[in-house]
């Protein structure tokens, strides 16, 4: 208790604090709402928590004020010299208060103080617009209600917003709309419903005349479930269907607590009584916090997430080697069991996996205002089209390039883009074109922010190379080559400020950036008709299917999409004449021993696995001794050492704590096909 | 890292390679572990015998015989010290390949020595000078420079390409 | 303006009863004895509500719901359909209809009436 006392008053100290600097700002400011709010929000923090600890006279003096301030908020009352000397006064006082040294009269001086200077309509009752004192009809009853009204709906008859309008006049709702891919709006204009309305109801009615409001619809257009605010007990199939809603990205207890609290509380707040100093500064805090975050997701860090990939990595790959045990034993109960605990695990790894994407309209979005902003500083018109707003990547990736793609994207229109005068000059258009396109291609994603402005002009640039010694004086150097240059470091200074990057970060940056989640950087340009700058991205795939191979002693790891078959030969078969083909559905296709690319000996069993990969519609064969078995492989980085090594895109950690290379298919069909 | 106080003792961790000592400043090892079969990453060069698993990351190991071409005597008590080296910007750990790790010293910073121009068959860029402690002398390793990531990188690529 | 009412129905008994209930409550019923009557009503006039029998000669329920949803202008007004039948492929699913609900012969007044106020609130 004694704690809990003293980490309120250090609480309180800081309130105080900022409350007197909100309190001059708001002197000089008289009309801002925000600091006017703050004052309130401290007044009533304080009111509501002093109670709790026992200061009764704190709680009794900062209700006042509360009142006050209410009143100016709603513009009722004109701020003044006056109410603010009172207000810095009465900080003083609670200051007094916390150390226990007030005595009453201090307080009721000041209270009435404010009364004759704010004009407060006498020492009235505090007036909540909540509208619960009026209500007084026992609203007991706490549904969750998912209404998903099939997508012909209105030609129904039928209109979802009528039914939304129903359920909110029946009660204290918490609506949220999950509009998919189009907005409500649009989708009422098209007639065609996608949207699935999640609605919190705190109502008198039955659960009979909840189901009446939706009478009209089908039993599986809508589902109804009767909550308890104090037991949370959650319907395993409200569970399921939150799940899929929010595609596994919060747990459904979490956000049915959120969402529940949005709604009224049965008490009010403030008729908390005063003599309860056990009840816990704590909960006062969740219920605050719960309050101010509006945005129910759940932030989790990156690091956290690589760890549960770790673990479900190595879950998947004991259940396997379970699995392998197992069926020894020929136990049919058994391998049932481990056969649902494998479908369970696979299950959890895509959750798993699916929780690092998201879509990289989150971050375009972003940009929408700045660019907004920052076209209306620099004068200039912009026509902004944003394309591929559902592609989903990897939440560390995405937010990599993000300083990347606004370095980018303030390039373009600060120096890409012309003003009208010059655009109108050239024939252009008055407002110049920005276009942020995604779109998947193959494992990558592909970014582009594209202008159609004045482009990059080379001859600056080949002055600027000349300059830092990039190249000699009359040398013959091409535009892609030139375009590089812009990538080095240090090649944007000051003195060429206006040309591609300026404002202190250069190219070099964005590229180190890009690079260092595996991305890649290309420039295009062309002069007067603009840039278009396009970025590479991995979406992820921090965990692939791979096939585990061994090749002498070393541990192969081929990604399963690439495989197309499987098969035993005999050494002598396939090596016997030197041939570098074999016979594969009726056409020959090149065949590799990873043992001679790896320059190992060859092998000296009887039958070796072949294993034919399929890249693009073209095939090749590899040789293998043995395959061990599929592997969920975590790919991890083999690190810029091996730069310059080929035959891996990386590494994977198997259970015992071994190490595993992952094969790159692309690399080795190019490489053989170059022999 | 902790700024550089040339009147304080630091720590150094004094290894064998062949037959020569030196020393690697505390700061820059993460751990020593007792040298394990490594893992062979095929078409590798010869100076990075294999990777390890090094708190769930796949670290390199660099043989020092090879990157200070002495011979490797074939110690028992092998060892890799995995070390946090700066390359570049960025943090990159790599693992020593040693013959033995004798012990734990402590000297001055100021007491370093510099490199005489002749007499030392090491590149100088890789030392930061020697000590001379109970008439031995000890190579004080710049072990950023000695791992340099570009040039290992170039130096351990591909034969075949 | 009173709420006009389309009420389709062969079986003349059935057609008053319905019509009587509806002007009590202040609407406005026209009357078709079939489907093919009732497409004359659908003629750019503001209709707000159809009630039709399932079951009828010349033109039965489920074509005249497809007369009116191919109509523009009332491709999303309410209708309901009357049925006795009992097969639950008809009677459970609005949604293939194409129908607000269907309501079961013979049905209660009170019930009928709470569901016509209700989709013209």
């Amino acid at each position: 208790m004694d704690d809990i006392v003293k980490g309120f008053i250090e609480e309180v100290k800081e309130l105080l604090l900022q409350l007197e600097d909100d309190l001059i700002t708001l002197e000089n400011n008289p009309g801002n709402p925000e600091i006017v709010n703050n004052i309130f929000r401290v007044m009533h923090t304080l009111k509501g928590s002093a109670g709790m600890v026992g200061y009764k006279n704190i709680q009794d003096l900062t209700h006042e004020f509360e009142n006050t301030y209410e009143q100016i908020r709603e513009g009722k009352l004109q701020v003044n010299s006056d109410i603010i000397d009172i207000t810095l006064k009465a900080k003083d006082l609670i200051l007094v208060m916390l150390a226990g040294e007030a005595d009453d009269s201090a307080a009721e001086r000041l209270i009435q103080l404010l009364a004759d200077k704010a004009a407060v309509t006498g020492k009235s009752n505090i007036k909540r617009v909540s509208g619960t004192s009026t209500q007084l009809r026992v609203s007991n009853h706490l549904y969750v209600i998912l209404f998903s009204p099939d997508k012909g709906i209105f030609e129904r008859g039928l209109n979802p917003d009528k039914t939304v309008d129903e359920l909110k006049a029946s009660g204290e709702t918490h609506v949220i709309l999950h509009e998919k891919k189009k907005s409500w709006e649009k989708q009422k204009a098209e007639k065609i419903c996608a949207t699935v309305w999640e609605v919190y109801l705190k109502t008198s009615l039955a659960m009979t005349e909840v189901e009446d409001i939706f009478l009209f619809y089908d039993k599986d257009e809508y589902s109804i479930f009767e909550m308890s605010r104090e037991q949370l007990q959650i319907d395993p199939f409200l569970s399921e269907k939150l799940e899929s809603l929010y595609k596994h990205k919060i747990a459904p207890e979490q956000q049915l607590r959120d969402c529940i609290d949005q709604l009224p509380d049965d008490e009010p707040v403030q008729n908390l009584p005063a003599e309860q100093p056990d009840a816990s500064l704590a909960e006062l805090k969740s219920t605050d916090t719960s309050r101010i975050e509006t945005d129910s997701k759940v932030n989790v860090s990156s690091q956290k997430l690589d760890e549960l990939m770790n673990l479900v990595s190595e879950l998947v790959t004991i259940t396997g080697t379970v699995e392998v045990h197992a069926e020894k034993h020929n136990d049919l109960k058994l391998n049932n069991a481990l056969e649902n605990i494998a479908k369970l695990t696979k299950k959890f790894r895509d959750n798993a996996l699916d929780l690092r994407l998201v879509p990289i309209g989150t971050l375009l979005g972003k940009f929408k205002r700045q660019i907004r902003d920052l076209s209306r500083d620099l004068g200039k018109k912009v026509n902004m089209l944003i394309e591929g707003q559902d592609i989903e990547i990897d939440k560390t990736i995405l937010k990599s390039i993000e300083s990347p793609l606004q370095h980018i994207i303030r390039n373009s229109i600060d120096h890409g883009l012309e003003p009208k005068e010059e655009r109108l000059a050239k024939g252009k258009t008055p407002e110049g074109l920005l276009k942020i396109t995604a779109f998947y291609s193959g494992a990558s994603v592909i970014l582009s922010v594209q202008d159609d402005g004045r482009g990059i002009n080379m001859e600056r640039v080949k002055e600027c190379a000349i300059k830092k010694g990039y190249m000699e004086k009359g040398q013959d150097v091409n535009k892609e080559q030139l375009l590089t240059f812009i990538m080095e470091p240090g090649f944007t200074t000051s003195e060429n400020i206006s040309m591609v990057s300026g404002r202190g970060v250069g190219m070099d940056v964005v590229r180190k950036e890009l690079n260092s989640v595996g991305g890649s950087i290309e420039i295009f340009t062309e002069e007067n008709l603009g840039t278009t700058i396009t970025m590479k991205l991995p979406t992820t795939l921090t965990i692939i299917d791979t096939l585990m191979v061994n090749v002498d002693e070393t541990q192969i790891l081929i990604p399963v999409m690439d495989i197309e078959y499987c098969f035993k030969e005999t050494n002598e078969n396939l090596f016997k004449k030197d041939n570098r083909y074999i016979q594969y559905k009726n056409s020959p296709i090149p065949l590799v021993s990873l043992r001679e690319q790896f320059k190992y000996a060859p092998s000296e069993q009887n039958e070796l696995m072949v294993i034919v990969i399929n890249k693009f519609d073209r095939r090749y064969a590899i040789t293998a001794d043995q395959i061990i078995g599929e592997h969920q492989a975590v790919i991890k980085p083999l690190g810029d050492l091996f730069v310059n090594q080929p035959y891996f895109s990386g590494g994977s950690i198997m259970i015992d704590g071994k190490l595993a290379f992952i094969l790159d298919t692309n690399f080795l069909f190019n490489h053989i096909t170059k022999i | 890292m902790a700024t550089l106080d040339i009147d304080k003792k630091t720590s150094y961790i004094n290894l064998r390679i062949g037959s020569e000592s030196f020393a690697i400043s505390v700061y820059k090892v993460l751990e020593i572990i007792q040298f394990e079969q490594l893992t062979k990453i095929p078409n590798a060069s010869e100076f990075v015998p294999g990777v390890l698993n090094f708190r769930r990351s796949i670290v390199p190991v660099i043989d020092m015989h090879k990157r200070f071409n002495v011979e490797d005597t074939g110690s028992a008590d092998k060892m890799v010290v995995v070390v946090d080296v700066v390359s570049k910007d960025k943090n990159v750990l790599m693992g020593l390949l040693v013959d033995q790790v004798t012990d734990v010293i402590e000297f001055e910073y100021k007491n370093i020595k510099a490199v005489p121009d002749l007499g030392i068959k090491y590149n100088p860029e890789f030392l930061e000078g020697f000590i001379e402690i109970e008439e031995k002398f000890i190579m004080v390793l710049n072990i950023d420079r000695v791992l340099n990531v570009k040039e290992l990188a170039e130096v351990s690529h591909l034969v075949n390409e | 303006m009173k709420k006009r009412i389309v009420v389709v129905e062969d079986f003349n008994t059935s057609r008053q009863i319905i019509k009587k209930t509806l002007e009590a409550m202040g609407y406005q019923v026209e009357e078709a004895i079939d489907g093919r009557e009732a497409t004359r009503f659908f003629d750019g006039s503001n209709i707000d509500l159809v009630i039709s029998d399932y079951n009828m000669p010349n033109m039965d329920g489920g074509a005249l719901v497809e007369y009116i949803r191919a109509k523009e202008k009332y491709k999303y007004i309410p209708i309901f359909m009357l049925s006795t039948e009992t097969s639950i492929d008809k009677q459970n699913r609005a949604r293939e209809a194409k129908i607000t609900a269907w309501i079961k012969k013979p049905f209660e007044v009170t019930e009928f009436k709470k569901l016509v106020e209700k989709v013209l609130a």
